[in-house]
């Protein structure tokens, strides 16, 4: 069982990442802990640590907890939750980086509407949560429901890291696994060339996962603008890399591609 | 549902008539194929706009075997005289089938008998050469597509949508427009892709598009069709459209509130119609 914490709050983000997390949960074995962070300001915290403080947080914790009832209940997803969600108030990452730590967790989800900004991906994977947290992050941008994993190598990724964190959730399961070695180049569409042009880096890979039980069916290397490459990737349940450490083709791959994205260490 | 099916005697009109059939099938929709005749004194029906017609009656009805379509055959060899320069044929059946001829300006007569009949729908094909063309009026599809009252799809000679991005900034989204993009994502086999338009204080209406959003993915998850959501900031929509008409058809949807409507002046809606390289659809 991979330990699972599932940020959720009421609203379209965590509607998928609910549904994705529950067909997440029939691939593979997830003890899933539901987490919420009520956000509140400075000016809206009660001061002191009496009970009016108290009853303070007993109110917005509540609140908290009948918005992700009223989630549950609405999206009515076909898995199950350990114990009751925890329900945290003050600075969201924090929060959230706090108890992945704390409970040893192994994987992070989290629903996250993708825009038309680059920026705001960058963004989002260099703030505190993704940058400091121990486990694997799985960012929702869509509800893909299909068993099509799709790794990325290449462009600073160490492949051998990614699949030891890769095959430790999914080992056993059930996927259609593809590598792709991403190479950035300006053309009128994508250009898909032999394993070879990646050197060694895709066998290599591909013996690694072998190693831990996952067979690839499909291993290429990929050539294109990260547009092209994130439309190529449109259809994959999953895909897989590590995070990216500057702003570079990967990460605008990364960045425009609509699939759910697992990024490991 | 009326669905208002603009003709004339040129390939790209007669092409369009599987994507009408497959609708008017899966909608059940009152269908009349409109054909608009130049003025000049007759007081018969043009003999090549009735054969236009009764071919596109024809093909609309070969699709099917008979009886499977709710609709009837009108006869071309009776239309009847409705008021001057107008002339009309209907089949019987469960729905209104009409083969209509008018006279006058095509797009005035378009349009006029889009409000006359309170369509909720009005399809046209054109040819892709320069953008978007008809033979009689060159710019007509751009015209019906900025002017019309109701919803309409503009569909390319030669072009098969596989993606369908659709642009939401409002709450205010018909069923039959839902049911709309439905159809056409099913017709095609295309990948839908339901676009946010943002501002500086993020999605619009506290909260209400966010909600519609929501509805909107449930609604196509449950009828099993792959379904993207974006955010796009309102400064690059230009850009984006730009960029999603290339790859497929693009679908706006102009409520009342919608700043659709401001960033994509009347003319601007002509141009997007006009510049597509794919079909395009006006949701209202």
């Amino acid at each position: 069982m991979i330990k699972t914490l599932v940020d959720l709050n009421e609203n379209l983000a965590s509607s998928i990442a609910l549904r994705y997390a529950s067909h997440l949960s029939k691939l593979v074995e997830l003890q899933m802990q539901i987490i919420h962070v009520e956000e509140v300001d400075h000016e809206q915290r009660a001061g002191g640590s009496g009970w009016v403080r108290k009853t303070w947080e007993r109110g917005v914790k509540d609140a908290g907890a009948a918005a992700i009832s009223r989630l549950l209940k609405t999206e009515k997803v076909d898995c199950t939750f350990a114990v009751a969600p925890r329900i945290g108030i003050g600075d969201h990452d924090s929060e959230i980086l706090e108890e992945l730590i704390v409970s040893g967790h192994e994987l992070f989800i989290e629903g996250i509407i993708s825009t038309s900004k680059i920026g705001d991906f960058y963004k989002l994977i260099t703030n505190k949560l993704f940058s400091k947290a121990p486990c694997p992050m799985l960012i929702v941008k869509n509800l893909i429901i299909n068993n099509k994993v799709t790794l990325i190598c290449g462009d600073g990724v160490d492949h051998q890291s990614m699949i030891t964190q890769f095959s430790k959730i999914f080992r056993g399961a059930k996927l259609d696994l593809e590598l792709i070695y991403y190479k950035f180049q300006e053309s009128k569409e994508l250009l898909f060339l032999d394993k070879s042009e990646a050197g060694s880096v895709l066998t290599e890979a591909e013996t690694i996962l072998a190693a831990a039980g996952l067979m690839v069916g499909n291993s290429t290397v990929v050539c294109g603008s990260p547009e092209q490459g994130g439309d190529y990737l449109g259809n994959c349940g999953l895909v897989v890399s590590t995070f990216p450490t500057r702003k570079g083709p990967r990460m605008e791959l990364l960045a425009n591609s609509p699939a759910p994205l697992l990024l490991c260490r | 549902m009326r669905i208002l099916v603009a003709m004339d005697t040129n390939k790209y009109s007669a092409e369009i008539i599987s994507d009408v059939t497959q609708l008017a099938a899966n909608t059940w929709a009152d269908i009349t194929l409109l054909a608009v005749q130049a003025g000049g004194g007759n007081d018969q029906p043009d003999p090549d706009l009735v054969k236009a017609l009764s071919q596109n009656q024809q093909n609309f009805f070969g699709q099917f075997q008979a009886g499977e379509l709710p609709h009837g055959e009108a006869d071309p060899q009776r239309f009847n005289k409705v008021t001057a320069g107008t002339w009309q044929t209907s089949g019987t059946g469960r729905k209104e089938f009409t083969l209509k001829i008018r006279t006058g300006a095509p797009i005035k007569e378009i349009l006029a008998e889009a409000t006359e009949q309170q369509c909720d729908l009005i399809i046209l094909g054109c040819s892709k050469d320069n953008g978007c063309q008809w033979d009689t009026e060159i710019d007509l599809p751009q015209k019906i597509a900025r002017d019309a009252g109701c919803s309409v799809l503009v569909i390319k000679e030669g072009q098969i949508p596989k993606k369908i991005t659709c642009c939401l900034d409002q709450n205010q989204v018909s069923q039959d427009s839902l049911e709309m993009v439905n159809q056409i994502v099913n017709l095609h086999q295309a990948d839908l892709k339901i676009v946010g338009l943002t501002g500086p204080k993020g999605l619009p209406g506290k909260g209400e598009v966010e909600k519609k959003m929501q509805e909107i993915l449930h609604y196509y998850s449950a009828r099993k069709v792959n379904t993207l959501i974006k955010l796009v900031d309102n400064e690059d929509l230009e850009e984006f459209v730009e960029r999603a008409t290339r790859e497929g058809m693009i679908a706006l949807w102009m409520g009342k509130k919608s700043l659709l409507g401001k960033i994509f002046s009347k003319d601007l809606v002509g141009k997007l119609v006009a510049t597509s390289n794919s079909s395009a659809l006006i949701l209202r």
